[in-house]
Parts: structure tokens; C-alpha cells; sequence
């Protein structure tokens, strides 16, 4: 595992949490100015669940398996907080 | 299910309040043992990276040589190769033969010069390490194992209640998965609380509950006592239950001949690979049914290692592993986990960050039960003692062990190298300067005190660097140019330390201020500094 395929990993695991804060009314409407519809909701979170399944394959994929699981639950931790600080002090959802 | 929920929310208040502070402790004097190689490497700066290692049989070869001319008479040998990505020392280890009733003598080890094969324990400092350091979060310090190890298990025990209260208490679970809203008193403490919890839950649930799996045995003895009493019928039940991979301690039987330890090397290394062996183990080395067991390096969740055992006198293979039951897998995986031994650098790092959260998870709960109590009280204009004791207490624990710990590493570079007692005495200067920052939050106004405390915190880890430069020649511009990266990795920690920690009493400073300006609000980088100005 070099620290390349941890940063690519990370990078797919943020995106797919991202994607999945952007499906929840209450952030998409802080990012985008209004709510999102139910078709884009759903689009949204089947995206991301598919990063965040190519995520895991990429961290097993380099880290074999019992590694690459236990490797990927401390990549989404680092994850989900980076979109929690995202979505608080990103200019984008303060202009809101 | 509200009643339930709220039964669940008070039994999550009071058991994280009454633990919160041995908490605090286990978690971050934790989070140091998955560094503790890379800490034992800066505090033994005699100890410098070899440029060119010799080969592992002729590391055997020595370690050998030093085994059989001092230490002959012994129970058993150890031998420990040096390197990997941690930079671990080359050292023997001997058991002299045990006291009375006792089947294990007393262990000792050295670390050895791998070009001479000299030992270096004499012209190395005596310090406790980054192994002393890591050990106080399950057999904590100054008291008994026994007690001390039923102590962090009740602990234990109550963070497992209160991850799992938690849980139930944490009403928008979801929907306030990616929440943080700063600058809102009590609200901004209670959503930081939330996601350090709610992100890094894999790591607590595991961590916790592997930390309990670990004393099993002493928490849960009554089946093993009564069906496998003492002695060999205990190895028994290790044996049917996790499967035979030990070789029994060394008994005092007659001498006899003693096979070369290289030719077991070369065996080990065409099954397993080049340089895949990690330590050698002897056990009554010398004399009749001696036995030695090759252990290979751990590169896998599960703890198991491949072992090869031989007959020491003949140097005839006896039995290869790992074998290992189910359940003993299952055991060995939780326990690999809670180490992370396997890790490499990066998931290292991982470690670390989810064991800073645990700390932090710990410290936002007990400064929101003090936000929370006195925005009430506020409201009401009522000083309470029982609240101001809990602020003391979060500034000593939260701020003050920090800065405890940067006191032990103080003390590694400032205590003379020949001083007697000098490893006891880098632990008593720990816990004197922790027991100190007791005293701060009392002679200063609470609203002063998280700041200034987070400020000395601040300059202790930012200022090692320099100390070190000032006191031994493994500083930066050595360490970096010679790529020994873990020394230099230890300063350059510390330095971001440093300036994480002063950002902290930034925040802190300007939430005081804020706060004195309104005095109703509750600033939540003193948790308290708003209060006492309410009040008085």
C-alpha cells in the first residue's frame, strides 16, 4: 500500500459520502438552494454507494482483504469528517 | 420508547461522566501504542540506524555468540531482528530460571550493536520508552496489575455501555451524520461529540470490545478455574482452544548437545521467504529436550504468525503452524485489531487519527455535561460546586495530561544520563507536572485557564524539536538527511502537535473573549468561562 492508493481511496470514499450528504434534504438545500427531487435524491445516493463500494475494492485491492476492510473503516472515518468540515466552512454552503 | 430513550440518555451521561476521566486517559495514553516503537526510538537516542544492516544469519550468528558467552545458564533465549517499516531495535532477550513455584524466570533484554554485536544498554539512557508509556492504558501506574487491569475493565465495560446508550440517545443519528454547527454554545459541542462518535464508531465499537476480550480470562474465569486449574492443565485449555503453537517453558534437565540456530534460520526462510522470520525463541537452551521455535513476521489482521519448532539438540523439525481453532481465530482478529500490529505506516497513521477521536469523543462528552448544566444554571444564577469541581477536573485531565506527557519526553532529554532511577524518574515527572495542572484551573479563573492551559500544551510539543536539537545530535537536520525517518517523524509530530494544540488556545482565547462580551452565552472553548463571570 503506498500512500497513493490510500489518497485515491480516500479521495472515492469522500466523494461518496459527499454524495450522500447532497441526497439528504437539509444539505443539498444548504448547497444547492432548494430541495432536492426524488429522482435526483435517489440518483445521488446510488452514485455514491457505488464510490463507496469502488472505494472499499480499491483499498482490498492493495491491501488484500482483512487488511483493505479494516484499512477502509479508517479511510471513511477520515471521510465522513472531512464532509462534515466540508459542508460547515466550504464558502459554497456558508454563502446560504 | 421516549421513556426508554430517556433512561438510555441518563444512564449514557452519568457512566461517560464518572469513567469520562479514566477514559480520557486510556484512550490517549492508547493512541501512543500504536507509535510506541517510533516513541521508544527518539527516547533512546544513542540507538542510531545502522547504514548497511548485515544479513539476518550473520544477526543470528551474533546474537548467538552473545547468548551462549553471557547468559549460557539461562531458562530461555530470545532474539529479536532488527528493522521493518517501525525501525525495530536488534535485541536478545534471556529468562533467568524461575523462583520456587514459579514457571517463568524473570526476563531480561538488550539491544545489541549489529556490526560488533556489543551491547549498547550501557551506553543507552534508561528510559521506560514508548513501551512504558503505552502499558499505563490497560495496567495504568504506581498501583497493582491486578487492580489496575479490574479498574481500566470497568472502564472498559461502561465505554461499551455508553457507545451503545449512545447510539440509542443520538435521535437524528442520520440525518446529523455530516452535522457541525460551530459557534453555538452547547449545540456546538453536542454535534463535534456526535461526529467524532458517528464517524469513527467501527474503530470504538472494536477497540472497546477487543479491549475487553484481551483480560477475558481474568474478568471471566470461573469455567476456565474449575475445569483447567493451574499449570499444565491451564496450557491445556489454551491448547484446545486456540490450537497448539507454543512450546512449553524450559526446565533445568541435564545439558546436552546444542544444535546451530542458522541452519533452523535458512529452513524457516525457504518456506517463508527472505527475511520473514522475526524473532527466534529457545527454550532450555543446551540441555536435554530443548526446543526452539522461528516465529514469522506479522503482515495480517489475525495475530497468528507462521511458527516452525525444532529439537534443540537434534535441529529436527517438530511441527509447523500456525494451527489454530475457529474460535481461536476469531479471538486472534479482535486482538490483531486492537493492536494493529500488522499495519504499515499508512493504516498506522489511520490508527492514530481513529484513537485521537476516541479522545476526543471522550473529552467533548464530559465538556458538554459541564455546557449543558450551566446553561441552565446560568439561567437560574446559581453557582454550583459540583460543577465547578467537574471543570477542574476536564481542565486537569483534557488539557492537563497532554501536557503531562510532553513532561515524560521533557524529562528523556533533561534528566542526566547516569542519574539512578532515571526511567522511574521520567514517569514520576510525567505524573508530578499532570498532578500540577490540577492546581492551575484553581488558582486561575476557569476562563483563563483552558486557554493558558492549551497554550503551555502548545509550546511543550512544539518546543521538543528544539530540545532535542539542543540535547542530542538525532535532531531534524541529522535525522532528515540521514532518511531515518521514525526519529524524524516523532519531531515533526510533535511540532504539528504543537501548532494544533496552539490553534486550539487561539479558539479558545477568542471564544473567552466573545464570551465576556456577552456574558448569558456559554463559551465553549472554556466550557466555564462563561459562568463564573455570570455568577461573579
Amino acid at each position: 500500500m503506498t500512500v497513493l492508493h490510500a489518497v485515491f481511496a480516500l479521495v472515492l470514499a469522500t466523494a461518496g459520502f459527499a454524495g450522500l450528504a447532497l441526497a439528504m434534504n437539509k444539505h443539498h438545500r444548504d448547497v444547492f438552494g432548494r430541495m432536492p427531487t426524488r429522482g435526483r435524491k435517489q440518483m445521488l445516493q446510488a452514485m455514491s454507494c457505488g464510490l463507496l463500494v469502488l472505494s472499499l475494492a480499491s483499498c482490498i485491492g492493495a491491501w488484500r482483504v482483512s487488511q483493505g476492510i479494516a484499512g477502509w473503516f479508517g479511510l471513511a472515518t477520515v471521510a465522513v469528517a472531512l464532509v462534515a468540515l466540508g459542508l460547515t466552512y466550504l464558502p459554497r454552503t456558508r454563502l446560504r | 420508547m421516549n421513556a426508554f430513550r430517556q433512561s438510555m440518555a441518563w444512564l449514557h451521561t452519568w457512566t461517560g461522566l464518572l469513567l469520562g476521566w479514566v477514559l480520557f486517559f486510556v484512550f490517549l495514553t492508547g493512541t501512543y501504542g500504536y507509535v510506541n516503537t517510533e516513541v521508544d526510538r527518539w527516547m533512546r537516542p544513542e540507538i542510531k540506524p545502522v547504514a548497511s544492516m548485515p544479513a539476518t544469519a550473520d544477526l543470528l550468528q551474533t546474537a548467538e555468540r552473545r547468548l551462549e558467552s553471557e547468559y549460557a545458564d539461562s531458562q530461555s533465549w530470545f532474539v529479536y531482528f532488527p528493522g521493518g517499516q517501525r525501525g525495530a531495535p536488534y535485541q536478545v532477550g534471556w529468562r533467568t530460571w524461575p523462583e520456587g513455584d514459579a514457571r517463568f524466570g524473570a526476563f531480561n533484554q538488550e539491544t545489541l550493536d549489529p556490526v560488533t554485536g556489543n551491547s549498547l544498554s550501557e551506553e543507552t539512557r534508561d528510559t521506560g520508552g514508548g513501551q512504558t508509556l503505552y502499558a499505563m492504558h490497560y495496567a495504568l501506574h504506581y498501583i497493582p496489575y491486578d487492580a489496575a487491569i479490574l479498574i481500566v475493565g470497568a472502564a472498559t465495560m461502561f465505554m461499551l455501555v455508553a457507545i451503545l446508550t449512545g447510539i440509542v440517545v443520538h435521535k437524528k443519528i442520520f440525518a446529523d451524520f455530516f452535522t457541525f454547527r460551530p459557534r453555538k454554545g452547547q449545540r456546538s459541542w453536542l454535534d463535534g461529540h456526535n461526529v467524532l462518535s458517528v464517524a469513527a464508531l467501527p474503530f470504538h465499537l472494536m477497540i472497546t470490545w477487543s479491549g475487553l476480550i484481551f483480560f477475558m480470562y481474568t474478568y471471566m474465569p470461573f469455567a476456565m478455574d474449575q475445569n483447567y486449574p493451574e499449570g499444565e492443565a491451564r496450557d491445556q485449555f489454551f491448547i484446545e482452544a486456540f490450537g497448539g503453537d507454543n512450546i512449553a517453558p524450559g526446565v533445568a534437565s541435564p545439558p546436552a548437545e546444542r544444535a546451530p540456530l542458522v541452519p533452523m534460520l535458512r529452513e524457516a526462510e525457504s518456506r517463508w521467504g527472505e527475511d520473514a522470520v522475526s524473532m527466534v525463541r529457545v527454550e532450555s537452551p543446551g540441555r536435554e529436550g530443548a526446543e526452539v521455535m522461528l516465529l514469522s513476521r506479522e503482515d495480517s489482521v489475525r495475530r497468528v504468525r507462521n511458527t516452525l519448532v525444532f529439537d534443540g539438540e537434534t535441529g529436527a523439525v517438530l511441527s509447523e503452524g500456525p494451527g489454530g481453532t475457529a474460535p481461536g481465530q476469531l479471538d486472534q482478529v479482535l486482538l490483531g485489531l486492537h493492536e494493529g500490529r500488522f499495519a504499515g505506516p499508512v493504516m498506522r497513521g489511520l490508527f492514530v487519527l481513529a484513537g485521537l477521536a476516541g479522545t476526543a469523543m471522550v473529552a467533548t462528552g464530559l465538556v458538554l455535561w459541564s455546557a449543558k448544566r450551566k446553561t441552565k444554571l446560568a439561567k437560574a444564577g446559581t453557582p454550583h460546586a459540583g460543577i465547578a469541581t467537574v471543570d477542574v477536573l476536564n481542565v486537569g485531565v483534557i488539557a492537563g495530561l497532554p501536557i503531562g506527557i510532553a513532561a515524560y519526553f521533557w524529562a528523556n532529554r533533561l534528566l542526566p544520563v547516569e542519574m539512578a532511577g532515571r526511567a522511574d524518574w521520567e514517569v514520576h515527572v510525567m505524573f508530578l507536572t499532570w498532578g500540577m495542572t490540577f492546581l492551575y484551573p484553581i488558582v486561575r479563573p476557569m476562563s483563563r485557564a483552558w486557554t493558558e492551559m492549551w497554550g503551555i500544551a502548545a509550546f511543550a510539543y512544539g518546543f521538543l524539536p528544539v530540545l532535542n536539537a539542543m540535547t542530542t545530535d538525532r535532531h531534524l537536520l541529522n535525522t532528515i538527511a540521514q532518511g531515518d525517518w521514525v526519529v524524524a517523524g516523532f519531531d515533526l509530530t510533535a511540532l504539528a502537535a504543537g501548532l494544533c494544540l496552539g490553534w486550539v488556545a487561539w479558539i479558545s482565547h477568542r471564544k473567552t473573549e466573545a464570551g465576556a462580551r456577552r456574558p448569558t452565552a456559554v463559551s465553549p472553548a472554556g466550557a466555564g468561562s462563561a459562568a463564573p463571570r455570570a455568577g461573579g
